[in-house]
């Protein structure tokens, strides 16, 4: 087995290798040296240094209070977002009828893209809003509430999936098991199946949590930032930075790779603190 | 109609006279079958380019000409308040309240406009297409018509069209010698031969600026034709002055402002104030 291994390593390898070096690292790497110059393209960059670094956290950057924005929005999307999905897939797991016609409908809206979710939702938020005779754009906390409705809405069903997956992992001995010791449904609950799902958990989070930090499309449809930026999270605080005025693409460039760095960081936290609690079936 | 302010356009020649039309046209809107006079101010994200280029160049235009000057790192925005008059007859004689403004876009405000629910809509030549493509579409050619911004500035009734252009073609000077050459061939062509004078004019509907261009090669919609008797009808055409302006940013800027205003989250000295403040940090933001 392992003789065979090593003969096909290269052939199945080494393609991926490199597709991987020239759609990843290479970009990377041309990335990072980027962020210390000043470039109009990416031919004629000249190094300046922490100059980038220094200006991207200028207060009239907006790069803090984005960060303050996405922070806020993350915590209450990761939350929500997987508390009704489990709770979803708690209910349709439960055989009733009809629970295939369920679990399809509440996955469609992850087939959809981040653009047309945000125009969509943008309409939708402001046919309600004109009765009180304003818009999703007249106050920032509409705007934040918004995106918290329109991700739950698109994330939902997709971790449901895995939620399902992971209660159906569930052995049936050792849930009748716990009933025949007396356990309520309720203890069932946290003490059976919540360990048995951790891995779920696990996967559940880390995408809620690094998909909800990187939000661009909707961000950009549903407010663009408005007002005054005060929706604008990272994502498009770094475009907007990149493509708004002539000689910063440099500190655009340096705002990604200080994203970069608290996503990467975030996330292996995230990863190690749900990992320690899964426990081998 | 009865008791109207002015018995015809051609009496409209200043500001004054614009509003207390404006106004008795707005409280007539019932009889005269219109939601509004002004088609609604767009302020949606994105679709606030009229305002904070187009209508902002105004009071730039009358500053730089103030001082004599094409260029400054440091606005006052002294016609400011030339702006407000302007901007507020806009969002108060229209079709919907002001704090509805930020969902509408360009093509709302348009379609409102070749629908007939509307009087006015600020626009340019290249507006007509957008009109006339409108399913329903009201708007006669021959009833299509511009008339100058009047926002009350010292010697406005001599005030023509704004009239200008902020692109420009461009030849790449990072790029090897042998692309630079095929794109001024490829200008050349465009604007010298017929068939590329041809796309310019009729395709494109361009009033191309280039004195290859003959009488006979100018643009026939309507609005082209207006600004054509405009540009030889004396007045002094507004130039464009926004290639002067700092950044998209600075733009951005004024039109979230003009947003927040319309929603009464900020008062005109705040985004008077965002507008001088702005100017000069991005213009020292961008000075290489």
């Amino acid at each position: 087995m392992e003789k065979t291994l090593k003969r096909y390593f290269v052939i199945f390898t080494v393609p991926t290798i490199i597709a991987f070096a020239f759609a990843f690292i290479i970009p990377f790497a041309q990335g990072l040296y980027l962020s210390f110059c000043n470039f109009s393209t990416v031919k004629n960059a000249k190094w300046v240094g922490l100059e980038n670094y220094k200006l991207a956290f200028a207060e009239n950057q907006g790069f803090t209070s984005a960060l303050l924005f996405t922070v806020g929005f993350t915590i209450i999307a990761v939350i929500s977002i997987n508390l009704l999905a489990f709770t979803l897939a708690l209910a349709l797991t439960r055989k009733i009828k009809g629970t295939n016609i369920f679990r399809t409908v509440f996955f469609m809206p992850n087939l959809i893209g981040g653009i047309v979710l945000g125009y969509t939702w943008q309409q939708m938020i402001n046919a309600i809003l004109y009765q009180f005779e304003t818009t999703i754009v007249s106050n920032a906390k509409y705007g934040f509430w918004g995106l918290v409705i329109l991700m739950n809405w698109q994330m939902m069903g997709y971790m449901m999936i895995i939620y399902i997956a992971g209660l159906q992992n569930v052995p049936t001995e050792l849930i009748e098991a716990a009933k025949i010791d007396g356990a309520t449904s309720w203890q069932t609950l946290i003490k059976v199946k919540l360990p048995m799902v951790m891995s779920s958990i696990t996967i559940c989070m880390f995408l809620t949590l690094s998909n909800s930090f990187k939000l661009f499309d909707q961000n950009k449809a549903l407010t663009n930032g408005a007002p005054m930026n005060k929706t604008q999270m990272l994502a498009l605080n770094i475009y907007d930075t990149f493509y708004g005025k002539t000689g910063y693409e440099g500190v655009g460039q340096a705002k990604a790779v200080v994203f970069f760095i608290i996503v990467a960081a975030v996330a292996l936290i995230q990863l190690t603190a749900t990992r320690s609690r899964e426990v081998e079936q | 109609m009865d008791g109207a302010v002015a018995k015809s356009v051609d009496e409209i020649n200043s500001f004054d006279t614009l509003k207390a039309v404006v106004e008795d046209m707005q409280a007539k809107k019932d009889d005269l079958g219109i939601d509004g006079v002004f088609a609604s101010t767009s302020l949606l994200p994105g679709e606030d380019w009229r305002w904070q280029t187009h209508l902002a160049n105004i009071p730039v235009y009358y500053e730089l000409k103030d001082k004599g000057v094409s260029d400054t790192a440091e606005l006052e925005f002294t016609y400011g308040e030339n702006f407000k008059n302007i901007f507020d007859l806009y969002i108060n004689n229209s079709t919907c309240a002001p704090t509805l403004l930020g969902s509408k876009s360009v093509t709302d405000s348009m379609a409102e406009f070749a629908l007939g629910q509307c009087a006015m809509v600020q626009n340019g030549n290249w507006g007509w297409g957008q009109i006339s493509g409108v399913e329903g579409n009201v708007v006669a050619e021959e009833n299509v018509k511009f008339m100058p911004i009047y926002v009350g500035a010292p010697g406005e009734a001599n005030q023509g069209l704004c009239t200008g252009t902020e692109n420009f073609w461009c030849v790449n000077s990072q790029t090897s010698e042998a692309n630079q050459k095929a794109t001024l061939d490829f200008v050349n062509w465009m604007i010298s031969s017929d068939a590329g004078k041809d796309y310019m004019v009729n395709a494109l509907g361009n009033a191309a600026p280039f004195s290859t261009f003959g009488d006979d090669e100018k643009p026939q919609d309507p609005l082209a034709k207006e600004m054509y008797a405009y540009m030889e009808g004396g007045k002094t055409a507004v130039s464009w002055n926004f290639t002067i302006f700092p950044s998209q940013d600075f733009k951005d800027d004024f039109g979230a402002a003009l947003l927040e205003y319309c929603n009464g989250n900020m008062t005109w000295e705040d985004v008077a104030d965002t507008v001088v403040t702005r100017w000069a940090e991005e213009k020292a933001a961008t000075a290489q």
